[in-house]
């Protein structure tokens, strides 16, 4: 008894490739010497599993790659939620390391010689009627040409807040300043 | 492992042609998580070939 063959999945390449197989090429050419039920039922039954196995494989290929993707993006996410705490760039306890640089700059600044850096007398003198901070914020300014924004960094304080403490603290120099040179003046 | 879709021999004739591919696969992250990219991939797999019922495919031949 012969079968009509389906031509639209004979001549297709997944049949090319199924034929490819030496076993699946064997049930091929033992029906077409022997076309009975059972090699027609052989080969069918062949062939649909071939075409099922290529359509999990195909499906599979393509799943693998969208889902590694995203399981990259969940791993990434999950990493960026679970920082390690010296990880995060603003956890309190960078912040705190950030004080402790602050604080070491201002011992430094203590430990330092501020007397070096002033010649005038009268002015040295005048300086020392500010208080500790009005001359840290002096000797940062002035000595060690740190901006305001980065006095204001080891302070913790705004940028603006620096400016007028400046602007405060020269207008009271002056004012010292100039009250002192006046009593000295007035001694000669 | 007995599926509606293939036998174990199948599964794991399948699982050879796809390991290439989970391989590939693994390059979209970094290698600390491959091993676990890996395991998901495999599972996830035989989890479709178990479970996802098949179209039966078109015959051969015309009845």
């Amino acid at each position: 008894m012969s079968f009509h063959f389906n031509f639209e999945m004979l001549n297709s390449s997944l049949f090319k490739n199924f034929l490819k197989n030496q076993n699946n090429n064997k049930l091929f050419t033992d029906y077409l010497c022997n076309s009975t039920d059972e090699n027609k039922d052989l080969l069918d039954k062949a062939f649909k599993k071939y075409v099922k196995k290529a359509i999990a494989v195909s499906y599979l290929k393509k799943v693998f790659h969208y889902e590694s993707r995203r399981f990259d993006k969940n791993i990434r996410k999950k990493d960026n939620k679970e920082l390690l705490i010296l990880d995060e760039l603003n956890s309190p306890i960078i912040a705190s390391l950030k004080d402790i640089e602050a604080e070491n700059k201002l011992n430094q600044i203590e430990v330092g010689n501020r007397n070096g850096f002033i010649t005038n007398q009268l002015l040295g003198k005048a300086i020392y009627t500010l208080s500790e901070r009005q001359q840290k914020i002096l000797y940062l300014y002035y000595v060690l040409n740190l901006s305001d924004i980065e006095i204001a960094a080891i302070f913790d304080v705004s940028q603006q807040a620096i400016s007028k403490s400046r602007k405060h603290i020269i207008s009271k120099l002056k004012r010292v300043y100039d009250g002192r040179q006046f009593n000295e003046d007035k001694k000669f | 492992m007995k599926t509606k879709n293939f036998d174990e021999q199948e599964i794991e004739e399948i699982l050879k042609i796809i390991e290439p591919m989970v391989n590939y696969a693994l390059l979209q992250t970094s290698p600390k998580y491959r091993e676990e990219l890996k395991q998901h991939l495999f599972e996830m797999a035989l989890k479709y070939l178990a479970k996802v019922p098949f179209k039966e495919p078109k015959s051969l031949f015309i009845d």
